[in-house]
Parts: structure tokens; C-alpha cells; sequence
């Protein structure tokens, strides 16, 4: 496998475009496409679909034929509590309130980097910015956030 | 740690459990707030410009706190559906308009709401008409040329409008289906687009609505051949009517409603039927209104209900004539 | 002079001691909200609209503008700072500002942007006052061929930004125009790509995409060696420009000056192309140019200077026709909606003292802004030594945050997590995503805009090359183009001698 693939960055980039072409061609199947001079819903995603596609296997060929760089790690650590503390805020916000969520945000995001310490300073940034965000976000700007979210009956 | 959170979260849940069993005399309870979902992005648009005077209204009225609950989204289709499933408690209440309640229920296959159904009706609260407005360089002077001028020019003429099933889309198929015309339709995204192009002369014509127009007409940037309304406009008090030409039954306007979900207690849907009407009457409310091109309607909570299930009829039959439909 | 009489007017309202304080109130609150990541001036706005029921006309639209153009200064500090394009306009101000930034020259970048925006921002303001009315007839003459022709050129332009492998651009560019299809097709009412879901049916926002492919893609890819590499800058060389940087930075200045006027005027994103149409013809005509994506001073002047240029621009159609150019003016047509004041050709005329104080309060403005911001760099650029564990989570929770008040909907900020995980997946593909966004705020327009013409033209093709304006833009594409492709293909040839 290794072998064959002599540009794994061109290789993977070539695979990404193709499935993501493969995968839109495949929704917009049943969107009708009209004519040039008519067009209907279906014209535009068919045809950039079908370009997406063959970008994807012309740079997939260039991965087999071309010398390039390897991948590189990938950030397993990062991209897991990032995403998923996001994610998790998201969960929270309406649910459990936007204390709770930026609480999980603040702690679940920081796993994300070795250097967090859980330390007085940390600790005073954390809470210095969830009240920052319920001045100014929710008393100065009214964004319709509850504190207390509908698990508390907010 | 864990059990105090929980025995808060108990608490809060008894406490909001006997709220739902309360009397409306305790409504609004000092402390809640009342917020009133908008199916609209905030800000923009005549729709939420008329809820926020009318949220002010109720918070005066009934010294309560009020806010607009912006909730736009597929047509109106999202706010409506949230408001829908909202509790009945009085504090959740719903600000929507013809397009999502009327129209809407043709237009889409299967609607996750039914405004006549999952809503207790409150009160009308303001319409703005549609206006047949026309790029100036257009020989037609009066409606009856444009109709004229329309039938010897099949297919010659485009109009703009915001989409299909839109107010103006709709406005222009009741037009054709009356008058036997036949004009092309040109979506926009956005109105102040189509604006531009109909005073480019790139399209001709438009039905719009007065407050998205009335300042171009006054300009003199585009003509102004009718209303199509009961009653002239105090924003163009210069442009005759419809039925003033002959055309009594092209009727089109955008009406605004307030509502509530379905099994919210009738005292509190009387106190802010009261509360609407009693806001309407305000000479300090009219003069907004009027000066948004809205002119105030009020009534009974039937007087809703009758007017949601006529236009229902009326524009799914457009609809359907129409054959518009949306996946 | 007629002239001299509008301005006198026009300063007898702007320069009452009330209207002063709400347009510095204005600045300050536009400058902080672009500051913020996910926090734009449309929410912003929308949310202080009730706030400024109490005022009088005048003073609320010289609040609301404020805002507005506050928000264009702001919003490059945090793309500049951590990479962050809270706004269209600033996404190419982040490829060489955040460059500029991490080799330490911080305060040159944010020096630049500050000096290019207030010179763009008074230029266009004496335009508008000088020739409002002639040049609102510009975007008449746009119709949909124009409109197409115009986004053809705005996507050539935008293969010129990449300055990774050609074929990988042109991929991002295609992803950008299939996400933008996302939601309800106007012609036709069918939801396409929406999964089913109502909450797709209007697409997705912008600021989702752009926070999480910029934000969070890049949280994650400064996370990775964290432990061998240093990600703080410890060192930042003298915040202000030399003599030479400040002759090197005025051409890209007045070019892009020139783009954002003339762009701005067109409604529908006439002004968030303009930053990208300065950086891609800054980049043809630099001499720099090899350093254009490496921490060019030239790459932050000229789109700074477009977006400031073009954000005052997109003033001429509101406040000559009543036509909203962008969603921030179609909240100021709210707002004077709400006042009873009915926008349209006859507010000139009708109330000169709003018109020409709106117009007047803008170089105050923008005075106060260059005030506000130079002093302001220091601070900004001590941020960027703040640990960067500790500055992380703060961006998460303001992304976070931002994204949801843009419709107050929970999907959102799963999409951002979502587009945040591609963006680093991207990343280690050298898949630049700056052509990807181009994409997917031209797509939908130019979708709309080639069927529109379709329409009107009965399915003639022709209409595209009979109409001058949009005749002469294809033209240009296809010069852009040929530019473009020419040295990739001579590399080649040449890669090819050498194998």
C-alpha cells in the first residue's frame, strides 16, 4: 500500500474529493436538472458533483505517480476534546444553561492541551470569563440564553 | 455536589409544575418573562419591526417583562413548529403572519404544526397590502392599460418576488388567474435585488409590499398602479385601490397575528386579546404602524380564528391553481 | 457651493454634543464586537435595535452605522491576532496578517490594517458626499447577466488566493460552491442538501463555516506539537511602520481603496468581494508577490483598505434609493422604518439634516476609530503573548457563543464543530480553505444570478456577451484566468525538462 502511494497527501486530498463528489452527485440524484437554457435545482450540484469527482481522481492518480510529502501526525488529543467540547456546549446551552455549558466548554476544551494544570490561575481565567459572558452576552446584549437552562425549569 | 443539584433541579421542576396549574390572576407572575417567538431573523423585515411595538406594548400594559424570541427559518416553518411545542403557560406566545400560517399548509407537503390546530387564536394585529408597482419606462399608465397591455404582450413581461409561494408570488397568480394575463416569474433571494432590477428595467414589474416600495415610489423611481387593499394606504394615500378600479376582488395583503400553543388557559388569551386591542387604539401605536405602511386590525380571538380558516382556503386554492409546491 | 452647504448642514446635526457621544458610543461597541470572534455587527445590531427606539432618528443611525464600520477595524485585529475571520471581508486580511503576526510583527499588521482602513474610510466618505446620487446608477445598470459575469470574476479571483497546489484549490473552490447550495433553491422551492431538516432550509451561515474551519480547525492544528514547539511569541518587533513600509503599503492602500468604492455600491456582496478582488490584483502586480501567504505587509493594506472603502460604500444605495446593499443596511432601513421615516430617493431631499449627518457623522467616525485603534495596537499585541492554553478555550467559548446568536439555534454550533474538524483535516492536506469560503458565499449568487439571466433571456446564452458591462467582466476573467494558469503551466514544462 505504502508503496503504491508516493504522495499520501495528494492520495488522501484526491480520496476526500472524490467521496465528497461521489456523496452530493448521490443526494442531488432526484433534484431535476432541466436544460442549459432552463435549468432546473439539479443542473448546478450534478455538474460541480461530477467536476469535484474528477478533480478528485486526477489528483488521486498524481498521489500513485507523484513524489510528495508525508502525512504527518494527526492531533488525535486536540481534535477530540475540542469537537467534542463544542459539541457538548451545544448539548448544554438550552438544557442545563450557559453557566453549566460554558463550565463543560472551559474544563472539557482545556484536556485538549498537555500544558493545562488545574491551578489558581486557571480557575480565575474560567470564571472571569463566564461572568464576562453573562454581562455582556446575556444582560448587555439579550442573547436569548437561559442562566439556568429547561432542566431547571429556566 | 450532585444530590443538591438535584434536589435544586426538583425543586424547580415542582415549582414550575404548579405553575401550569396556577390562575390566570397570577399571570404574568413578577420575575418570568414573557417571550414572544418571532419566525423571522431579527431586526429586518416589517414582521418583527411590528412585534417589537407590540412586545413594548404588552411589557407597559401588563408591567411585565416581554422579549422578541427571533427564531427564523424555512419560511417561518422553524419558529412556528418551536412555538408549537412550547408549554401552554401563557409565558411562550407566538407573533406570525399569513405566509406561515395561511399559505404554508398548501405550499408544504407535510408541516410539523398546524396553525389552525396546535395554536389558540389571540388577535389580529396588522396587515400591509401588496402593490402593483411597474418600471417607469412601461407605456402603461393606469391598471386598466397595464391589463391591456399585459394580454397583447403574453410572456413579455417579468415580475419579481421573494421566492416561491412567496406573498408577492402569490399576489401576481391571484392577478393572472383574474385577469387572465400571463407574466413570468423571476425569483429573488432578497427583495431590495429585485428592487434594484425593477428599476433597472431588468424586470418590469413587481408586487410588493408597501413598505418595501413606497419610498421608490414616492422618489418617482417606479409607478405605482394600484393597491390591493379595501382601503388606501396612508403611506401612498395617492394610490387607488383595486376595487376603486373596477378589480374588487384582487385582495392580497400580509397580515400579522398573535397566537398561543394550544391548551394555554382562556383567561390569559382574554387579558392579551384586551391587551392587543387596547395597544391598537393608541393614537402613539397608529402613528407607528402607519408609518410602517401596517394599518391596524385588532378584534376578537374568533374574528382570528374565522379570518386563518378563510385565508387558508383562499390561498391554497392559488396554490393548487397555481400548481407551486415545495419539497 | 453646494457642497459646503450639505457638509454645513450635515455637521450641524453630527456635531451636537448628544450625536457625538452616540457615534463614539458607536465605534466603541462596533470596534469591541469585532474584536470578538462569532460576533458580528448583523446580530449585534439586531439585538440593539430596541435600544435605539428612544432615540431620535439621526442619533440612532449614527449609533447603528458606527457600529457597522467600527466592526470592519475590529474585525481584522482577531483575524490578524488568532486567525480568526469573524466577517467575510476579513478572511484574506487573516492569510498574511496572522503570518505577519506569529513572526512577531503583530503591531505592523495591526498598524497597517488601522492606517489603510481610516484612509479608505475617508476617501470613500468624501465620495459619497461628493457623488452619491451618479454613482447609486452604477448598481442599476447591474442586472443578473452582470451579476454572473461579475461572480466569474470573483471566483478566478479567488484561485489566485491559493497559494498551495493549483488542482487542490480548484477542489476547495467546488466544496465551497456545493456547500453554499445547502438550503432552499429560490427558483424552484425545492430543499436541496438540507437533509430534511427546516433548519437547513435557509443554508448554512457564513460565520458557522468560517468559524469553524478558520477557529477551530486551527485551535487543533497549533495543538498538535504543542509540546516541541513554542506557540507563543515572545518577541514583537516595534509596533509602528517604517518610513519605507508606509511608501511599500500606499499603492496596495489606494488600489484597494479604488476596488472597495466601486464594489461596495453593488448590492448583494459587492463589498466582501472587494477585499478579496484588492489581495488577488495585489498579488499580480506586487513585486512582493512570492511573499503574498508568507506575511506580506501589501496583503493586509489593500484588503483592509477595500473592505473599509467598501463597507462606507455600500451606504450610497440605502441612503440614495432605499435599497439595503447588505443584511447590516437592511436593518438600518428597519430602523428608519421604525422612526417613520420611509427610506427612499425623498430622504435626501425630505430630511437633508439625517442624510447629510449620517454622512457627516462617518468622518468623525472614522476619526475617533484611528484614535481608538493605534493606542489600542499595544494592547492587542500583548494578547498574543498570553499562553496559549490559557487563550484557547477563551476563543472556543466566544465562537461558541457568537455562532449561536446568529439564529439562536443549537445546530449551529454543532455544524462549526463539525466544519472545525474538516478544517483540520483539511489542513494536513494542504486544502487552503480561504478559496473554499470564496466559493461559498459566490455560489448561491452565482447560481441565482446565471438562472435569473436564463430567464429573462428565454434560455439565450447570448445575453451574457450583448451586455457591455457584463461582456467586458467575462473578458477580464478569462485575462485572469490565462495570467493565472500560465506559470503553472510553464512549471510544468519546466518539471518536465528537468525529469
Amino acid at each position: 500500500m505504502s508503496l503504491l502511494i508516493k504522495s499520501p497527501k495528494d492520495f488522501w486530498t484526491g480520496v476526500l474529493y472524490l467521496a465528497f463528489g461521489t456523496a452530493t452527485l448521490w443526494i442531488a440524484r432526484d433534484y431535476p436538472i432541466g436544460t442549459a437554457g432552463r435549468m432546473g435545482p439539479g443542473y448546478f450540484p450534478t455538474a460541480l458533483s461530477l467536476l469535484l469527482m474528477g478533480l478528485g481522481v486526477y489528483i488521486l492518480a498524481r498521489g500513485l505517480t507523484r513524489q510528495g510529502n508525508p502525512l504527518g501526525g494527526f492531533a488525535w488529543r486536540g481534535a477530540l476534546f475540542v469537537v467534542g467540547a463544542t459539541v457538548a456546549f451545544g448539548l448544554l446551552l438550552e438544557t442545563a444553561g450557559i453557566i453549566i455549558a460554558l463550565v463543560v466548554l472551559i474544563c472539557g476544551s482545556a484536556l485538549a492541551s498537555v500544558k493545562t494544570k488545574l491551578d489558581w490561575m486557571s480557575i480565575l481565567i474560567a470564571a472571569g470569563l463566564i461572568v464576562f459572558c453573562v454581562l455582556v452576552f446575556v444582560k448587555g446584549l439579550g442573547v436569548t440564553m437561559p442562566l439556568f437552562g429547561s432542566w431547571f425549569g429556566g | 455536589m450532585r444530590q443538591t443539584l438535584t434536589a435544586a433541579a426538583l425543586t424547580a421542576a415542582m415549582a414550575l409544575g404548579s405553575f401550569g396549574s396556577a390562575q390566570a390572576e397570577d399571570w404574568p407572575a413578577s420575575g418570568k418573562t414573557i417571550q414572544v417567538i418571532v419566525p423571522a431573523p431579527g431586526g429586518a423585515g416589517t414582521g418583527d419591526s411590528i412585534a417589537r411595538v407590540l412586545a413594548d406594548q404588552i411589557a407597559n400594559r401588563l408591567k411585565a417583562s416581554v422579549v422578541v424570541d427571533n427564531r427564523g427559518g424555512a419560511n417561518g416553518n422553524v419558529g412556528a413548529t418551536i412555538a408549537a411545542s412550547s408549554p401552554a403557560d401563557g409565558y411562550k406566545l407566538l407573533f406570525s403572519w399569513a405566509g406561515t400560517l395561511a399559505v404554508n399548509p398548501a405550499l408544504y407537503k407535510k408541516l410539523s404544526f398546524d396553525p389552525q390546530k396546535s395554536f389558540e387564536p389571540i388577535a389580529l394585529v396588522a396587515d400591509v397590502p401588496n402593490i402593483l408597482v411597474v418600471n417607469n419606462e412601461l407605456p402603461a399608465k393606469s391598471l386598466a392599460e397595464f391589463i391591456d397591455y399585459a394580454k397583447k404582450n403574453p410572456e413579455k413581461l417579468h415580475f419579481g418576488s421573494t421566492g416561491s409561494g412567496s406573498s408577492m408570488h402569490l399576489a401576481a397568480e391571484l392577478f393572472m388567474a383574474q385577469t387572465s394575463t400571463k407574466l413570468v416569474h423571476v425569483p429573488y433571494n432578497a427583495p431590495a435585488m429585485a428592487t434594484t432590477n425593477l428599476i433597472g428595467n431588468d424586470i418590469q414589474l413587481m408586487f410588493q409590499l408597501v413598505p418595501g416600495i413606497a419610498g421608490q415610489v414616492k422618489g418617482g423611481k417606479v409607478r405605482a398602479l394600484a393597491l390591493m387593499s379595501d382601503a388606501r394606504s396612508p403611506a401612498l394615500p395617492d394610490v387607488p385601490t383595486m376595487a376603486e378600479l373596477g378589480q374588487p376582488t384582487l385582495l392580497s395583503s400580509t397580515w400579522f397575528a398573535l397566537l398561543a400553543p394550544k391548551g394555554t388557559p382562556a383567561a390569559i388569551l382574554d387579558k392579551l386579546n384586551a391587551v392587543v386591542n387596547e395597544s391598537l387604539s393608541d393614537p402613539e401605536v397608529k402613528k407607528k404602524l402607519a408609518a410602517m405602511g401596517a394599518a391596524p386590525l385588532g378584534g376578537t380571538r374568533q374574528q382570528l380564528a374565522d379570518h386563518l380558516a378563510k385565508e387558508t382556503a383562499k390561498w391554497g386554492k392559488v396554490v393548487r391553481e397555481a400548481n407551486i409546491q415545495i419539497q | 457651493m453646494e457642497i459646503i452647504e450639505h457638509l454645513q448642514i450635515g455637521f450641524s446635526t453630527a456635531a451636537t454634543f448628544s450625536n457625538v457621544l452616540y457615534c463614539l458610543v458607536g465605534v466603541v461597541l462596533g470596534t469591541a464586537i469585532g474584536v470578538l470572534p462569532g460576533l458580528g455587527p448583523v446580530a449585534t445590531i439586531a439585538m440593539l435595535l430596541p435600544v435605539t427606539f428612544g432615540l431620535s432618528p439621526a442619533s440612532s443611525l449614527i449609533m447603528l452605522a458606527g457600529i457597522f464600520y467600527g466592526a470592519q477595524y475590529g474585525g481584522s485585529t482577531t483575524a490578524i491576532l488568532v486567525n480568526l475571520p469573524g466577517e467575510s471581508s476579513s478572511v484574506v486580511t487573516a492569510l498574511d496578517g496572522y503570518q505577519m503576526a506569529k513572526q512577531g510583527r503583530a503591531g505592523k499588521a495591526l498598524a497597517t490594517a488601522a492606517l489603510g482602513s481610516f484612509f479608505a474610510g475617508t476617501v470613500a466618505t468624501l465620495l459619497i458626499t461628493l457623488f452619491s446620487p451618479p454613482l447609486a446608477e452604477i448598481a442599476l445598470k447591474f442586472g443578473p447577466p452582470e451579476y454572473f459575469s461579475l461572480m466569474v470574476l470573483g471566483l478566478v479571483a479567488s484561485i489566485v488566493l491559493a497559494s498551495g497546489p493549483l488542482p487542490h484549490a480548484l477542489g476547495m473552490v467546488v466544496i465551497g460552491l456545493l456547500l453554499g447550495i445547502v438550503g432552499t433553491d429560490v427558483n424552484s422551492g425545492t430543499e436541496r442538501f438540507s437533509f430534511g431538516t427546516m433548519q437547513l432550509a435557509d443554508g448554512i451561515n457564513f460565520v458557522v463555516v468560517a468559524m469553524g474551519v478558520f477557529g477551530l480547525g486551527e485551535i487543533i492544528a497549533n495543538l498538535e506539537n504543542e509540546t516541541t514547539r513554542s506557540l507563543m511569541v515572545k518577541k514583537v518587533t516595534g509596533l509602528m511602520l517604517s518610513w519605507a513600509e508606509i511608501k511599500g503599503i500606499a499603492a496596495p492602500v489606494l488600489r484597494g481603496t479604488a476596488i472597495g468604492s466601486v464594489l461596495g455600491i453593488l448590492p448583494g456582496g459587492g463589498a466582501m468581494l472587494s477585499s478579496f478582488a484588492a489581495y488577488a490584483l495585489e498579488k499580480k502586480v506586487s513585486k512582493n508577490a512570492a511573499n503574498f501567504g508568507k506575511g506580506a505587509i501589501e496583503g493586509v493594506a489593500a484588503p483592509e483598505s477595500a473592505n473599509n472603502a467598501g463597507a462606507q460604500s455600500s451606504f450610497i444605495p440605502m441612503l440614495t434609493l432605499g435599497i439595503p446593499s447588505n443584511p447590516v443596511m437592511a436593518l438600518m432601513i428597519g430602523a428608519m422604518i421604525i422612526h417613520g421615516i420611509q427610506p427612499g430617493p425623498t430622504v435626501m431631499t425630505e430630511q437633508p439634516e439625517l442624510f447629510w449627518g449620517v454622512i457627516a457623522s462617518m468622518w468623525m467616525g472614522n476619526l475617533f476609530l484611528i484614535i481608538l485603534n493605534l493606542p489600542l495596537i499595544g494592547v492587542w499585541v500583548r494578547m498574543v503573548q498570553v499562553p496559549y492554553h490559557y487563550l484557547f478555550p477563551a476563543i472556543l467559548v466566544f465562537c461558541g457563543i457568537g455562532v449561536f446568536s446568529l439564529s439562536n439555534a443549537t445546530l449551529d454550533i454543532y455544524l462549526m464543530a463539525a466544519f472545525g474538524l474538516i478544517g483540520y483535516v483539511f489542513r494536513k492536506l494542504e486544502c487552503e480553505p480561504a478559496p473554499m469560503l470564496l466559493g461559498f458565499i459566490l455560489g448561491p449568487m452565482m447560481e441565482e444570478s446565471l438562472r435569473r439571466a436564463l430567464l429573462l433571456s428565454k434560455g439565450d446564452p447570448g445575453i451574457f456577451f450583448t451586455r457591455p458591462i457584463s461582456a467586458t467582466m467575462l473578458i477580464l476573467a478569462v485575462l485572469a484566468m490565462v495570467i493565472v494558469l500560465l506559470p503553472a503551466l510553464q512549471k510544468k514544462r519546466q518539471e518536465a525538462f528537468t525529469e
